[in-house]
């Protein structure tokens, strides 16, 4: 049996399922999956499965938009336990046209031009390997 | 709403001190401090109806642990966690319990054991490391220094607003043979030290570390038997995140809606409050929550603090014992430790720390899962 081919979809695992989808290739966005009402429209992110805005039980999956601006962050300045990101490095809190609330690593930008407003977008990172040889990506947001 | 029954009365305070005691247990720390406090209001333990613990990390049991040191009587002993504000909420619960008629005379041990360096909140129910942990994102200094740099960007604060806190706090600590830290710092070592969280250096960080309080409450009849002065609990209100949709917050709670309501409870107002106490954890906490209570308007926190307004000498003395970043942190301890510090300002017991003529005490204690806002009186 022949095994997956390199630079194939096969080849990436999310850090976590459930939180964001895989693109069919390493150039390509992941997507945020939050939930929306679908009885008053509110988004959340993560999943949820009661609408605090009107209590509606039982929320339908949502695609979140990719682009958003940065409404605060802070550059690290110590690794935190347990993360596979080093120090230094820009923590964002990025709202989405959604109004909801990512926190996310910035990357592909020098920590110190990092600004409250900053157009940012989604992009796929490589956080490590697994035991299978499968790159296992996860989310940050870029400068755009 | 119900009747509110009883005043409650805050009758002794105690406390062991703060820092690192790796040789003594949580046990040691929690007997010192209620012995301390059971001197102070004139009981013994006979006197105590139920006990609270309010701890974070220590596991089942620890409450009874704590006061089968003091004596086997029977008394009801409750453990009590909201983080760091454990034992504040524990001490509203007990005033509650007072109040209803349940108990009279009841005693808060806060009490915590804690190892060294940053506090790791990346775990997953599993016990493996969460997708937050992971990707960076589990760092507290980091939730603090977001909020600071929000407000810069909105108003315009300036580092060294928040550091100023610091160079506050460490001059005041000095002056409390309680505190962990008993040294001065300037605003160069405290801007210069390690940077953790931008703008936050690690001189903007409270401690870890060891200790304990103790905090005695009873009904204002009972009270009588044993001073001529009390110190009153007025109000002590606790309180979550409140969703605006549309809007994002990184409070652990509705710090200003809830002070609201404590004022109102209280009948007072941010005016009347003579010395307060809030949850310093890292310098934001105070440039942020002495707008929040009233003490300034919105977005003047920094030039509040940067115009010594918060020092013993000021128009708002806040955390005059040297707050968490000089008295220390114990978790589960800070809560009755700012109740211990407002009481001796209220009676005049602060000695060099003494706010003249204070009369009316304010609480500020916040944790990962809640807010707890309190108004003492005499």
């Amino acid at each position: 049996m022949t095994g997956p081919e390199k630079g194939s979809a096969k080849h990436m695992v999310p850090l976590r399922s459930g939180i964001f989808r895989v693109p069919e290739t390493p150039d390509g966005k992941p997507v945020l999956l939050g939930s929306r009402c679908p009885d008053c429209g509110a988004h959340y992110f993560p999943k949820r499965y009661i609408c605090i805005a009107c209590g509606r039980e039982g929320l339908d999956e949502a695609e979140l938009s990719g682009r958003g601006k940065v409404w605060t962050y802070t550059i690290a300045g110590q690794t935190p336990p347990g993360s596979l990101v080093e120090a230094p490095y820009a923590l964002a809190v990025v709202e989405l046209p959604e109004k909801v609330a990512i926190r996310s690593v910035l990357t592909g930008v020098d920590v110190g031009v990092v600004k409250v407003g900053m157009d940012v977008e989604i992009t796929l990172v490589k956080m490590k390997e697994d035991d299978d040889g499968n790159d296992v990506v996860s989310y940050m947001f870029r400068p755009v | 709403m119900a009747n509110d029954g009883t005043k409650v009365v805050v009758l002794g305070v105690g406390l062991h001190p703060f820092g690192r005691f790796p040789e003594k247990s949580m046990s040691d720390f929690g007997r010192t401090a209620a012995l301390e406090a059971m001197k102070d209001a004139g009981v013994s333990y006979k006197d105590i109806q139920a006990g609270y613990c309010g701890r974070v990390v220590a596991s089942t049991g620890v409450g009874l642990n704590i006061f089968e040191e003091l004596g086997s009587t029977g008394i009801p002993v409750t453990n009590v966690e909201l983080a760091c504000a454990s034992s504040s909420r524990a001490a509203e619960l007990a005033a509650t319990a007072i109040k209803a008629g349940v108990h009279d005379m009841c005693m808060v041990v806060g009490v915590e054991k804690m190892q060294r360096g940053m506090l790791d909140l990346g775990r997953s129910s599993g016990g493996g490391v969460s997708f937050a942990g992971a990707m960076g994102m589990a760092l507290l200094p980091g939730e603090y220094a977001m909020q600071a740099r929000r407000h810069m960007a909105l108003y315009g604060s300036k580092p060294e607003h928040f550091a100023q806190v610091s160079v506050k706090s460490h001059k005041n600590g000095c002056l409390n043979p309680y505190a962990q830290y008993q040294v001065q710092l300037s605003l160069e070592e405290v801007m210069n030290s390690r940077m953790i969280a931008d703008p936050i250096t690690l001189y903007q960080c409270c401690p870890t570390s060891d200790g304990a309080s103790a905090v005695i409450l009873c009904s204002e009849e009972t009270a009588r038997r044993y001073t001529t002065k009390p110190v009153y609990l007025t109000a002590s209100m606790g309180a979550t995140p409140i969703y605006t949709p549309g809007e994002l917050q990184l409070s652990e709670g509705p710090t200003a809606w809830l002070a609201r309501k404590v004022y109102e409870k209280a009948g007072l107002g941010p005016e009347d409050v003579d010395v307060a106490q809030c949850h310093d954890a890292f310098t934001p906490g105070e440039v942020l929550t002495v707008e929040k209570l009233g003490f300034c308007n919105e977005g003047e926190g920094g030039v509040f603090v940067w115009e010594g307004n918060t020092e013993i000498t000021g128009k708002k003395p806040m955390n005059t014992d040297g707050g968490l970043l000089s008295r220390g942190h114990p978790m589960g301890a800070t809560g009755g430790a700012m109740i211990t510090e407002i009481v001796r300002q209220l009676r005049g017991q602060a000695g060099p720390r003494q706010v003249a003529n204070a009369k009316v005490g304010m609480i500020h204690n916040a944790g990962v899962g809640g807010i707890q806002i309190s108004i003492l009186t005499t």
